[in-house]
């Protein structure tokens, strides 16, 4: 019951509260996310403690729509329902009073709890098409003219990208005859991977462009670094909307891996995409787009942990991508809270942070530590495990990726220093308390890892003293090496201090989403062979 | 894999429009092609267990007679309807678009973009 209630509710309320007049709006779309962040808690308790939840009674052929949720789904609906919360006191008292911008951002939350908890490849599709939708018109909302050309781009982008994704669901309704995840799992393992090589290179595509991967990453600046979108927005599409798209890929690896496993491929694929990632956001100027390039790198790592065969491994992934979501989030916040008492997004113009804006000092400092994997921060313990891999060769890699995520943090932290600027500001009491909570919480998840990893993974995970301690060494001599690196090489060059645009025009990028779907025909016919 | 008329239609519309996405730099073109990426999709998914001479689904003389799958017919009402959301929502950026860079070219858009990127 509760299951269906967590989506309607965000989705009726907001359509009656967009009705009635705006005085006691805020206060009602503020206790409607208190209740679902509730219900949430609620949920999450029963699954973990009393087994899954699963709304109708399974039939046999597998027709009926349910709606499911396993611990894992059950960690992200509160992982979504409490960032939402969040979100929703960070924003001004002029967007919160805003009755379009407060009824998109409900309805995009019922939407997201959706593709959460769907169990059927149509339903996902409609909400994730739907919430396209939603998002497009979210981006565009302050109407600044390179937030539409954005918010065109983004949306025209990703409904190609599930159009792919929607002609492969034909393909398996046509070969196998059903759409329920769980049915194509059982009808998938008697059939010959060559019939379904198609209908996965379809699926595959439409999912890894929702994950933004390398070369299909241009919708993902656009979309979480556009000037024109609220914070919280930003916030939310790169904590947890993202993440969707994420979880798309943990699902259709789970149904597809017994029959077609490319694990080796989208492993590589995730480290490109990591790399790159990091490359392109050293080369920004604009604080925002650094933080979007960045959300690429991250969701590469995640990819690549999520394809490895070590359980410590995967574990590890989804627990990043938790603690990805807690900081990254915290980031746009205080970039937020910086853009609008400097001004300015360049990144050479804002300095001395931690003595005009405390506040948003602290929060960049938390997010820093978080991110970049130092000790007791929750960063470390996550890229702790993405560490445990079985091959020197990963491992090599995951170090210099996360050697690139320090020295571009480490030109991120430079704003933080400097002569002490005198702004105007006064302090909001609610955008206060979200940004210490958010501070507190990558703190914290740090510390107390690992009883929060055995509540949300119901395994005992232990974390080694001895490897974690190698973990502190590794980092300490990255930060002194990336350091060093930032301020006798990169800090000189100029040509970085106007920042290298990375944009491709519309078709290339089409193109790119056709060369992927290429690719991956390609590496699965010499896979299956 | 052997297709019937319909899905080989839905496949060829597919192509042409993803054809149309990559190839044509006017924006409007560009939401059209989406259209027809998307009818493509509709006419494959209509095509699905369907053969000629197969009557709908409905009342009590279709138990005996062929009939065409009605599940995937279903579900692309839905699809149709998001079509028409997508195209109308695309349509109406695209207007706000055109009023401020006066081009319905993608790449000159982007020249556009560009250049107030540096201010």
């Amino acid at each position: 019951m509760e299951l269906y209630l967590i989506i309607v509710l965000p989705i009726f309320a907001s359509l009656f509260l967009y009705l009635i007049p705006s005085k006691i709006t805020t206060a009602l779309s503020a206790l409607v996310y208190v209740i679902v962040f509730g219900f949430t808690l609620q949920i999450f308790y029963r699954v973990r403690f009393l087994g899954e939840i699963l709304t109708t009674k399974q039939s046999s052929d597998f027709l009926g729509i349910t709606l499911y949720c396993d611990l894992t789904a059950s960690v992200f609906l509160v992982l979504v329902a409490f960032l939402f919360l969040c979100m929703f006191f960070y924003t001004s008292v002029r967007e919160r009073t805003s009755k379009l911008f407060s009824f998109l951002f409900t309805v995009l939350e019922g939407l997201v709890m959706l593709i959460f908890l769907s169990r059927d490849l149509f339903n996902i599709y409609v909400a994730i098409e739907v919430s396209a939708i939603v998002c497009a018109i979210l981006i565009m909302y302050k109407h600044e003219s390179r937030s539409i050309y954005d918010g065109l781009v983004y949306l025209l982008i990703n409904i190609t990208g599930m159009l792919f994704f929607l002609l492969g669901i034909g393909m398996i309704y046509r070969q196998l005859g059903v759409l329920e995840l769980d049915g194509i799992a059982t009808a998938i393992s008697t059939r010959d991977p060559h019939e379904l090589l198609l209908a996965f290179a379809l699926l595959m595509t439409g999912t890894m462009l929702k994950c933004a991967m390398f070369p299909m990453h241009f919708w993902l600046p656009l979309a979480h670094g556009t000037p024109g979108a609220p914070t919280a927005v930003s916030a939310i599409l790169s904590g947890i909307y993202v993440k969707s798209g994420v979880y798309l890929f943990m699902r259709m690896q789970e149904i597809f891996s017994p029959v077609i496993d490319l694990s080796p491929f989208f492993f590589w694929v995730g480290v490109v995409t990591s790399l790159a990632g990091i490359v392109m956001a050293i080369c920004q100027s604009d604080i925002k787009l650094i933080l979007a390039y960045h959300t690429i790198s991250q969701i590469g790592l995640i990819i690549a942990g999520l394809s490895s065969h070590v359980e410590k491994v995967q574990a590890g992934a989804v627990l990043h991508i938790i603690n990805h979501a807690l900081f990254k989030s915290l980031l746009f916040l205080a970039a937020g809270m910086m853009i609008s008492k400097y001004g300015t997004r360049n990144i050479y113009k804002i300095r001395g942070v931690m003595k005009s804006l405390p506040l948003a000092g602290i929060a960049i400092i938390s997010g820093i530590l978080g991110i970049t994997g130092a000790p007791f921060f929750n960063g470390s313990i996550s890229k702790y495990f993405l560490a445990q891999t079985d091959t020197a060769i990963s491992t090599f890699f995951f170090t210099l990726i996360n050697f690139g995520t320090i020295l571009s943090f480490i030109k991120f932290g430079r704003v933080l220093f400097g002569e002490k600027k005198k702004l105007s500001f006064s302090y909001d009491v609610y955008s206060t308390t979200v940004v210490i909570t958010l501070s507190a919480l990558c703190l914290l998840t740090g510390i107390f890892a690992e009883p929060l990893l055995y509540l949300i993974l119901a395994q005992p995970l232990s974390i080694g003293v001895s490897g974690y301690i190698t973990k502190t060494i590794i980092w300490a001599i990255s930060f002194v090496g990336a350091e060093l690196f930032y301020r006798n090489i990169l800090s000189h060059n100029k040509r970085l201090k106007g920042g290298i645009d990375f944009s491709a025009s519309f078709n290339s990028i089409i193109c790119c989403l056709g060369g992927i779907f290429i690719a991956l025909m390609a590496v699965g016919l010499m896979t299956i062979s | 894999m052997d297709l019937n008329i319909v899905e080989v239609v839905g496949l060829l519309l597919f192509l042409i429009g993803f054809y149309g996405l990559a190839a044509r730099r006017n924006i409007i073109k560009s939401v059209l092609s989406l259209g027809i990426m998307d009818i493509g999709v509709i006419t494959f998914f209509l095509g699905i267990r369907f053969q000629i001479g197969s009557r709908p689904p409905i009342g009590t003389e279709a138990v005996q007679a062929l009939t065409a799958d009605p599940v995937p017919q279903a579900l692309m009402i839905t699809a149709i309807v998001i079509g028409v959301a997508v195209t109308a929502v695309a349509l109406m950026m695209f207007s706000a678009l055109y009023h401020r860079y006066g081009s319905t070219n993608w790449d000159k858009v982007l020249e556009v973009r560009k250049k107030e990127r540096g201010k």
